[in-house]
């Protein structure tokens, strides 16, 4: 009774809501997945123009709607990777040791959603510096020494990694 | 904060001031500046004006994660917890509910 009569009072009145953030705290974070899929936008960007190139026929029409389709996909993958690291993980202790954070994170926003509407290398390669500095940001608040690396697979660019 | 506090819950405080502080075990309201407004469980006082939290879960998020809290975020403490099935009181020290529920 007493329960019903205080949700009536919040649906007039609107009570404030507090979260105890009971997230399954596994604490498994690793912006991995985020920079395969920022390579995989880079690569599908590549495999694009070279496939523009040849001349017209239905099967090239096919793979060209194919790699516009997975690279929707992996330039959405970044984002999701990183907005999760950035709203579970990074916290009041991570922010005041690195206060550049939100603005990284939005820049890969951004970047993510630029290279899902277009097919400009440049700006996969931005982003995949971003994720690049995101990573190196992440390991460092956990105290781990990180290194560049270059991808063994095309489109071989450099990814950071813990060592 | 499962299983003392459940989602749906709702919580009367007692705010802090100049003759009540907070205290290892009080539950706690406190907003983050910008941030969300928690709930959760003072731990040890670690600076004069500080406390770690943590939940009542053994699956909860802890102040590692969620950082030091400081007096002046918190709100004030919880004394009572309405829910659906019946109003009850948090032990303070043992975080169990004072009234069997109904």
């Amino acid at each position: 009774m007493l329960h019903k009569l205080t949700q009536t009072a919040d649906a007039l009145f609107g009570f404030e809501t507090a979260g105890a953030h009971c997230d399954i705290p596994c604490k498994i974070y690793d912006p991995a997945p985020a920079l395969i899929a920022a390579l995989s936008v880079v690569r599908m960007m590549d495999i694009l123009q070279e496939t523009a190139a040849k001349e017209p026929s239905l099967e090239r029409d096919a793979t060209i709607a194919r790699c516009v389709a997975i690279k929707e996909l992996e330039a959405g993958k970044v984002k999701e990777e990183v907005r999760v690291i950035w709203g579970d993980y990074i916290k009041a202790p991570q922010i005041e040791a690195h206060p550049d954070v939100h603005s990284l994170v939005h820049a890969i926003m951004m970047g993510g959603s630029k290279c899902k509407q277009g097919v400009n290398r440049d700006a996969a390669l931005e982003l995949l510096e971003n994720v690049n500095c995101f990573a190196e940001l992440f390991w460092q608040t956990k105290g781990v020494e990180t290194e560049r690396r270059e991808a063994p697979y095309p489109p071989s660019l450099a990814v950071v990694r813990p060592v | 904060m499962s299983p003392s506090l459940r989602d749906g819950d709702y919580v009367v405080l007692r705010r802090y001031g100049r003759t009540r502080k907070p205290g290892s075990r009080d539950v706690v309201v406190y907003t983050q500046p910008g941030g969300p407004t928690r709930i959760k469980r003072l731990a040890n006082r670690e600076a004069d004006t500080r406390f770690s939290v943590q939940g009542d879960g053994p699956l909860s998020a802890p102040s590692v994660d969620l950082g030091l809290v400081p007096i002046d975020w918190m709100i004030g403490k919880v004394i009572h917890v309405i829910r659906p099935s019946g109003p009850a009181s948090l032990d303070v020290e043992t975080g169990q509910s004072r009234f069997p529920e109904i």
